[in-house]
């Protein structure tokens, strides 16, 4: 009950967050908690499509560790078929993403884990984007929260 | 003549061998490496099968971070449907591992995905089980799909 309190706390000040970045970030960005636990998992599956710009050539991807600073290092995963990427923000709080994932897996459904490396609770920032093989943004379905943690 | 005693030697062996391998079969570990690109990324697919133990209830695994000790840290997750599951090795070079993640997926395949934290190469030891659900191992068979 207090996690969820806690948890709850996090969302408000994360979205109120979301909308001072809402004139400088794209559609698919996604503010996250994960919970005090050191093993909090949250899974997102995202669908990749053309839609009249182009298919899809790779996913791209990256994460930013969110004020309050705390000890864990926030990272994603990204999978799709035989590929498997990782990246993490290095540093908690400031501005700065962690490394951006290019997955190249085409059309279709990516996996992402968001995960952290102790206990403590953390909330992030996700930035999705489907693009073509020339850069160009093209479909990218809302990211589905299989998981939240 | 000479051939039937080398034949029986080498199945005497062979057996042996497989006996072996079928305890780490039950209970795997392996050890890997990642590259010194901060993303390096080792994923591997595990499938869990019933056996005499019966129907396997969850896969569970552990990984320690080997000497050298170096800045990353290495954390491990594991994928089956709608569930995932992180675990992360908190020092380096120590003999202790990382607490167990644990997901209640059943028989079938698991998606396990060792990387790091930061660029440096880094050595380790997963170890994965399929166990029931009263704890015993049932069937573990693992594949490399990626190695970075």
């Amino acid at each position: 009950m207090k996690n969820k309190t806690l948890k709850k706390t996090f969302i408000s000040a994360s979205l109120l967050g979301v909308l001072g970045y809402a004139g400088s970030v794209a559609a698919h960005d996604i503010n996250g908690v994960l919970g005090k636990s050191a093993g909090a998992t949250d899974y997102y599956q995202v669908e990749c499509f053309d839609d009249g710009t182009g298919p899809a050539d790779h996913l791209v991807v990256k994460i930013k560790d969110l004020v309050p600073v705390a000890p864990p290092l926030v990272s994603v995963q990204v999978t799709k078929g035989k590929i498997a990427k990782n990246t993490t923000d290095a540093a908690d709080g400031n501005a700065t993403f962690s490394p951006t994932l290019n997955i190249k897996g085409g059309n279709g459904l990516y996996y992402l884990t968001v995960d952290k490396t102790a206990a403590n609770a953390e909330t992030y920032n996700l930035q999705i984007h489907c693009e073509t093989s020339g850069g160009l943004h093209t479909g990218t379905n809302e990211p589905e929260l299989l998981q939240n943690q | 003549m000479n051939k039937i005693p080398l034949k029986t030697t080498l199945v005497t062996a062979l057996s042996l061998a497989a006996l072996i391998n079928a305890g780490i079969a039950a209970a795997g570990s392996l050890n890997g490496s990642l590259g010194t690109g901060a993303g390096a990324t080792d994923f591997y697919r595990v499938t869990c099968s019933a056996n005499t133990n019966g129907a396997t209830d969850n896969l569970k695994v552990t990984l320690i971070d080997l000497a050298p000790v170096a800045a990353p840290m290495i954390s491990v997750q594991l994928i089956k449907g709608t569930l995932g599951k992180n675990t992360t090795d908190a020092v380096d070079g120590d003999t202790a591992y990382s607490p167990a993640a644990v997901i209640k997926g059943g028989n079938g395949l698991y998606d396990v995905r060792v990387n790091k934290t930061a660029a440096g190469a880094e050595l380790y030891t997963l170890k994965y089980s399929c166990l029931n659900s009263a704890g015993k191992n049932t069937g573990t068979a693992i594949a490399k799909v990626q190695n970075q």
